[in-house]
């Protein structure tokens, strides 16, 4: 167990000490109220496990599991600490030792079967989706990765992008194989022997590519410290579809500009994990008339929608509540159009915007629809 | 996963309370139980540190109204089973810790702002709310409370109200007594106590000030009226350096006594300006990554090697012979124009007091880390030292006399430094930071009881108060008596009044074998 | 023991403690003091004898005396009485008979006037203007302090409702006590700590100073002084009506131009003193005035708080009006006005405390409500950044004496109304019986269940000044009001 948690010690340690001042910023704790749900009360009862002064049992591993890993405590801690690392290990620790929720081993008992979190088959769905413009590897130098929660809940997006791609003439391929899943779940929910045997398969199908592009920021983050840095894969490049948008929209034309009153809302992987909150904002203001509304904390400070870190699987109750306070927020600023860019955050606003009436689309959606 | 079997209250409660609250407002979970089991008394840092763990509380519950809160109210009374109100556990002496069992209120989910009265400047906000989401939510609308404590990421207006906290821009906007305009209180017999949104009148002038200040031993305050301020239009920073601390305490004195409300005030003592470089503050900058597993060894030797180097003396005699300087910051907001001519107001008198102006810079940089310090606590701790703060006040003419004489009670034991902020015409609170450490948890323990013991006593005999604002808690109730000057009656009168069974809050405010200590169980030891 | 043994016996006690010049019990004297002390009309008599007499009064120099004459009338079970010379502090419908009465007066010295602090160390026996004067000969000031105006000596002062209210300039009551020296009902000593502020439990005195002398007997007390003003700079303004009036109190208070003196008359009050004042002929007169020691700083806000009227409307009438609001002050209350001294005419006041939202809704109402009954006039001043206080003065007339007092009745009742269905507070409140008091009730609810079983707690016996918070058969709290006092 130290093993794993070693690298994390000193993160540890410091959270258990301070006076909790990021607590106010946690999602989690903001919808539990509890004193064992802050970042420092989840930290500290990992240390008490680690030290041996309680036993790490499943109560233990439940608590580690209350983290969407949305970091913005970070931005409130004057150590950079990124409390989810030391969560990840410890929901290794617990999966381990067979303590880990039911519903999560569950789903790596699942997952092992159909190479993504869905169970389902997608290979022939995308590839007709995306239609005649997909490529034969030799002659595609650049890989589409839609990502699992992409192919599962917004496939009209895919058709969004390879329209955008058309329009700029774009060439490239795409993976529409069942191992469509970047393998961040199984990361999160601390499944990492599943994880490995799963890396392992889907390295030798994107590797060698000039460029990977993704709509879904989870994925582009996860193949970038988890597949590129360790050198699974050797691909030139690794982008976000904003980063690539931003770079060619000089080549864009648009046939009318967006009226509605939008609101954007920085994903976590994308703006704290990726450090990219400028280039969806210049996509945004070009595409709009009026330009568009920030939320109250936006960028650094952005809040949550619940949907990462596993916690939608762990805690779907939690994760639906934190996804409704940003609803709320919304409505507050009187928005019309929410928009994201990051596939988790529009499944958990959209589910949760629904109940309220509100639209919530991903930047490609948005584009699509305007270009020529 | 409630498990019921666990809880060593009686089954028959602890259906009632789920009646009363439903199945996921309450928990008897032990990971549940030990996260409440303390809160930022250092004391109980440095216990947790060596894995002791306390005695946790039997049941924590969230109530999401006020009727709720009066039935378990009602169900704690009938029953005899302590309460503990807690809003966000940030306390410094023990206030929200169980110390006989018990079932610990959080307030958390009671975090509405129920009214914003735009025209009488008056909120009404529920006693969970954390302090920032509160003024955050305030300043949108365009106003502010002007109640900034170092704590106000993690601590709730229902702590603030019940500890009589203070901010660190209260010399312009007052203390959390001066904004309290009416409470909402549930009393220890179930009922509520709502004293009137109406401006001062003496009945409620009587009642508020019986639950401010109260740290949940009379009744569980769920909410409170407030009056703001508007949000400020200008800011101005000011910094200055005194070749001694005597001058600088005359010129905020004279700063005070000249009708000037800087926003912030804070004079370091020289030991506090020799650390900070007289003035220079050095901005490091933020790390990419968190990268604090490096030099685990070291840390893992300093751990060792330091508790049987340190001797405190020698670095306190050392800093406070070869330490003179004093620094000044002073911030000002609100209307441009008389910001800008308390500015000027404030330089003249301190160039006149012999100080020398430093410009914006030392303030500005205050201003931007002003919660800072708080995190240094992680540090400290890691290395295998303590960190506490004592805070008292009095008036000027006995300012020094107290600032010497507990200087002096402290120095044998831990490193010690200060600074004076929340100055008053009459006169000022010091803030003492103190760091020390020991071989073993019980010599630490030990060496931190007997410096707040040293402190304390020196601070009663110089005629300080003990507490400026963190209260009292169970750290400083063995001191109440001397402290309340004979008026402890009137203290006692008023539990056995309201509280005469003794479940609220038991063992804290004050000690001994009173009213205050759980009827019929030992007293809590120290 | 018979009650006159016992009394006999507390008699020599205290002559033994104080010596026999300090200490009165004649009979002759006693019924003079028991006069001037207990509401008039309640010592009566009753078939041959003087009811409600107190036995003695004594004139202790020390806290320590004061001490020990609770003490030994709490083991007598001897009732007593603090007088707070006057201003008849207690005037209950149900005096005490055959107890002692406390005169503070000896108590008389100005202990320490603290230049370093900015505090003055007073007995509870010194007048407030001969506090004032000393105070000024050192160039400082007890400040703006309403109370201080209103009663004589210091301890009734700090002793009374008037407590609670607050100046314009000095919004808060911490700013007025640092700390206090006395006797608890029980006879304990406290001496609270002399420092600005703490946060060591409840604020013990800002409890006793709302409790009307009834927990506790204050001695003296660690007060803070304010510099004196260098320059007066008074102003009168016109409004066009009290709405607009009230804006701009409010304009000022929230804005940070929070002047000295703040005061708003409504039309019939403007008019009332139109002479007195040079005043509008019309609308309402608004009196502000900024003085402070820091010349500079008061200047600035004079300026910027005019400009600021101006800005809301408001007429600038000059000097003039506000220089004479200085001169009269004490002369403008209603009752003062020879026009109502008549037999067949009763005036009187009700102070009322509302926040700025229900402000001009309460104020209609109470006028309209008192029209039907007489003449009303009101103006509003002490105000804060939440709300203000109104003043309403009103006048009834009728030849039959019975119906004189009904129709001040019906005035109290119909405003106390108006005040619960608003969510205003009175602060001052009738020595007269009224007949429907659950409103009362109501309004003070719970919190005054409290403070009664407090009172109860800290005096079983009900030694210290009994009848002050109790709720008479009526259902009216033995408190006095404005005009008898004046009396």
């Amino acid at each position: 167990m130290n093993d794993l948690l070693k690298k994390y010690e000193r993160e540890i340690e410091y959270c258990s000490y301070c006076p909790k001042l990021c607590r106010f910023s946690c999602p989690v704790a903001k919808v539990t109220c509890s004193e064992a749900s802050t970042p420092t009360g989840k930290m500290t009862i990992l240390k008490l496990a680690k030290d041996g002064v309680i036993e790490f049992n499943a109560e233990v591993a439940e608590l580690l599991y209350q983290c969407s890993g949305c970091i913005l405590s970070r931005t409130y801690c004057e150590h950079n600490i990124e409390v989810i690392g030391a969560f990840e290990a410890g929901r290794a620790i617990a999966v381990e030792k067979g303590v880990a929720p039911k519903r999560v081993l569950e789903f790596g008992t699942a997952f092992q079967k159909s190479g993504n979190p869905y169970g389902e088959s997608f290979g022939k769905n995308l590839t007709e989706l995306a239609g005649k413009s997909v490529c034969e590897k030799e002659k595609g130098r650049a890989l589409i990765f839609s990502g699992c929660t992409m192919a599962h809940y917004f496939p009209q997006t895919l058709k969004d992008l390879v329209r955008v791609l058309e329009h700029l003439n774009f060439s490239f391929n795409l993976l529409s194989e069942d191992d469509i899943c970047c393998g961040y779940p199984l990361f999160a929910l601390g499944l990492w022997k599943t994880l490995e045997e799963h890396k392992q398969r889907l390295a030798q199908k994107i590797t060698g590519y000039d460029q990977i592009i993704s709509v879904c920021p989870t994925c582009v983050w996860f193949l970038k410290t988890h597949y590129l840095k360790s050198g699974l894969i050797k691909v030139g490049e690794i982008q976000h579809t904003t980063e690539f948008i931003l770079e060619r929209l000089g080549q864009l034309k648009l046939r009318d500009k967006i009226s509605e009153r939008i609101v954007y809302h920085d994903p976590c992987h994308l703006g704290r994990y990726l450090g990219i909150y400028d280039q969806p904002r210049e996509i945004l203001k070009w595409m709009s008339v009026n330009g568009f509304k920030e939320f109250y904390e936006s960028r650094e400070r952005s809040e949550c929608c619940g949907g990462g870190g596993g916690l939608a699987l762990s805690h779907p109750r939690i994760a639906r509540e934190i996804s409704r306070h940003k609803i709320l927020q919304f409505q507050q600023l009187g928005g019309q159009i929410l928009a994201t860019a990051c596939p988790m955050c529009e499944r958990m606003l959209g589910r949760s915007g629904k109940e309220a009436g509100i639209k919530v689309r991903d930047l490609i959606s948005l584009l699509a629809e305007r270009i020529e | 996963m409630k498990s019921i079997a666990h809880s060593s209250l009686p089954k028959a409660v602890v259906q009632e309370i789920i009646g009363i609250v439903g199945e996921d407002n309450f928990s008897v979970m032990p990971v549940q139980l030990t996260s409440y089991s303390r809160d930022i008394w250092t004391r109980k840092t440095l216990e947790m540190q060596a894995g002791k763990l306390s005695e946790p509380a039997q049941m924590v519950v969230w109530p999401e109204n006020v009727e709720q809160v009066q039935a378990l109210v009602r169900l704690g009374s009938e029953n005899e089973i302590p309460l503990i109100p807690l809003g966000a556990a940030s306390g410094v002496c023990g206030g929200t810790v169980p110390l006989t069992g018990g079932i610990i209120m959080d307030l958390k989910k009671m975090d509405k702002i129920r009214n914003l009265d735009q025209e009488s400047f008056l909120v009404e906000a529920e006693a969970g709310i954390i302090g920032e989401v509160f003024e955050r939510e305030l300043n949108h609308q365009g106003f502010t409370l002007g109640h900034f404590p170092s704590s106000i990421y993690c601590s709730s207006l229902g702590g603030w109200v019940a500890t009589r906290s203070a901010g660190q821009l209260s010399s312009k906007y007052g203390k959390i007594e001066d904004m309290v305009v009416s409470l909402e209180v549930v009393l220890p017999d179930g009922q509520i106590l709502r004293t009137r949104t109406v401006p001062a009148v003496s009945t409620n002038l009587s009642l508020n000030h019986i639950f401010i200040g109260s740290e949940g031993t009379l009744g569980i305050i769920t909410a409170a009226t407030l009056r703001l301020w508007e949000y400020p239009r200008a800011r101005a920073f000011q910094g200055f350096v005194f070749p001694d601390l005597h001058n600088g305490l005359e010129a905020i004195r004279n700063m005070m006594q000249a009708e000037l409300r800087p926003a912030v005030i804070r004079l370091y003592d020289p030991v506090d300006t020799y650390f900070s470089s007289q003035g220079i503050i050095e901005e490091k900058p933020k790390p990419k990554k968190a990268g604090l597993s490096a030099k685990r060894g070291l840390i893992h030797l300093a751990r060792k090697v330091l508790p049987w180097l340190y001797t405190p003396s020698l670095p306190n005699r050392f800093l406070q012979s070869r330490a003179k300087k004093s620094k000044l910051i002073l911030v000002f907001e609100g209307e441009p124009e008389i910001v800008e001519m308390e500015h000027k107001q404030a330089k003249e008198i301190c160039l006149q007091a012999g100080g020398i102006d430093t410009g914006e810079w030392p303030a500005k940089n205050w201003w931007k880390h002003r919660y800072k310090v708080s995190y240094t606590m992680s540090k400290v701790f890691d290395l295998g030292f303590f960190v506490d703060t004592i805070e008292v006040a009095t008036l000027w003419d006995n300012l020094e006399n107290l600032y010497y004489t507990m200087q002096k009670a402290i120095t044998k034991n831990a490193l010690v430094m200060a600074h004076f902020s929340h100055a008053y015409p009459q006169g000022c609170s010091i803030y003492f930071s103190i760091a020390a450490t020991g071989r073993t948890l019980e010599d630490r323990l030990k060496r931190y009881d007997e410096i707040w013991a040293d402190a304390l006593n020196a601070c009663m005999q110089a005629g300080g108060t003990l507490s400026h604002h963190h209260g009292i808690g169970i750290l400083k109730a063995k001191w109440m008596e001397v402290e309340a000057g004979g008026a402890n009656p009137l203290l006692f009168a008023l539990k056995r009044t309201i509280d005469p069974k003794g479940i609220m809050n038991p063992g804290k405010l004050c000690a001994g074998r009173s009213v205050f200590a759980r009827n019929g169980l030992k007293s809590p030891a120290q | 023991m018979t009650e006159e043994n016992k009394i006999a016996q507390v008699i020599e006690l205290l002559v033994n403690l104080l010596g026999r010049e300090r200490v009165v019990s004649d009979h002759a004297s006693m019924v003079i003091y028991s006069r001037e002390i207990f509401m008039p009309g309640s010592i009566g008599l009753s078939q041959g004898k003087i009811q409600n007499l107190a036995s003695a009064l004594c004139y202790p120099e020390s806290v320590d005396e004061v001490s020990k004459i609770i003490s030994r009338a709490r083991a007598n079970r001897i009732p007593v009485i603090v007088f707070v010379a006057g201003s008849g502090v207690l005037v209950g419908t149900a005096p005490s008979h055959n107890g002692i009465i406390i005169d503070l007066k000896r108590m008389k010295k100005i202990r320490a006037i603290n230049r370093t602090n900015h505090t003055v160390e007073v007995e509870s026996g010194v007048m407030c203007e001969d506090l004032e004067r000393a105070l000024n000969q050192e160039g400082f000031s007890l400040g703006h302090f309403p109370g201080s105006f209103y009663h004589s000596t210091v301890g009734a002062w700090l002793s009374t409702s008037s407590a609670g209210q607050i100046s314009a300039k000095y919004g808060r009551i911490k700013d007025m006590v640092i700390s206090l020296e006395g006797t608890l009902a029980d006879g304990s000593i406290f001496r609270t700590r002399r420092t600005p502020r703490s946060a060591t439990g409840p604020d013990i005195d800002q409890i006793l100073l709302g409790s009307d002398a009834t927990l506790a007997i204050i001695t003296s007390a660690v007060l803070n002084i304010f510099p004196l003003p260098e320059k007066k700079n008074y102003r009168g303004f016109g409004f066009a009506d009290v709405k607009s009036g009230l804006d701009a109190m409010r304009e000022l208070m929230q804005k940070e131009l929070t002047p000295a003196v703040l005061t708003l008359f409504d039309p019939a009050g403007t008019k009332f003193n139109q002479e007195k004042l040079s005043g509008p002929s019309s609308g309402c007169l608004l009196v502000v005035g900024y003085e402070a020691a820091n010349s500079e700083l008061s200047e600035l806000r004079a300026r910027l708080g005019f400009e600021r009227l101006k800005q809301m409307g408001g007429t600038d009438l000059g000097e003039e009006p506000g220089l004479k609001w200085l001169e009269h002050r004490y002369s403008l209350p209603f009752n003062q006005s020879k026009a109502v001294s008549q037999s067949d005419t009763l005036v009187d006041t009700i102070e009322v405390s509302v926040i700025w939202k229900d402000s001009f809704a309460l104020y209609e109402k109470v006028v309209n409500e008192i029209s039907k009954f007489g003449i009303a006039m009101a103006h509003f001043s002490h105000a804060c950044r939440e709300g203000v206080y109104i003043y309403f003065s009103f006048a009834v007339s009728d030849s039959d004496p019975e119906k004189l007092k009904e129709k001040q009745q019906k005035v109290w009742e119909s405003t106390m109304e108006s005040c619960l269905t608003i969510g205003a507070s009175v602060s001052n409140y009738p020595g007269i019986s009224l007949r429907r008091a659950q409103w009362l009730k109501q309004e003070l609810g719970v919190g005054h269940e409290l403070l009664q079983k407090l009172k109860k707690e800290i005096d079983p016996d009900n030694i210290l000044n009994p009848g002050k918070l109790e709720l008479s058969q009526e259902g009216a709290p033995a408190r006095p009001s404005k005009m008898e006092k004046k009396e």
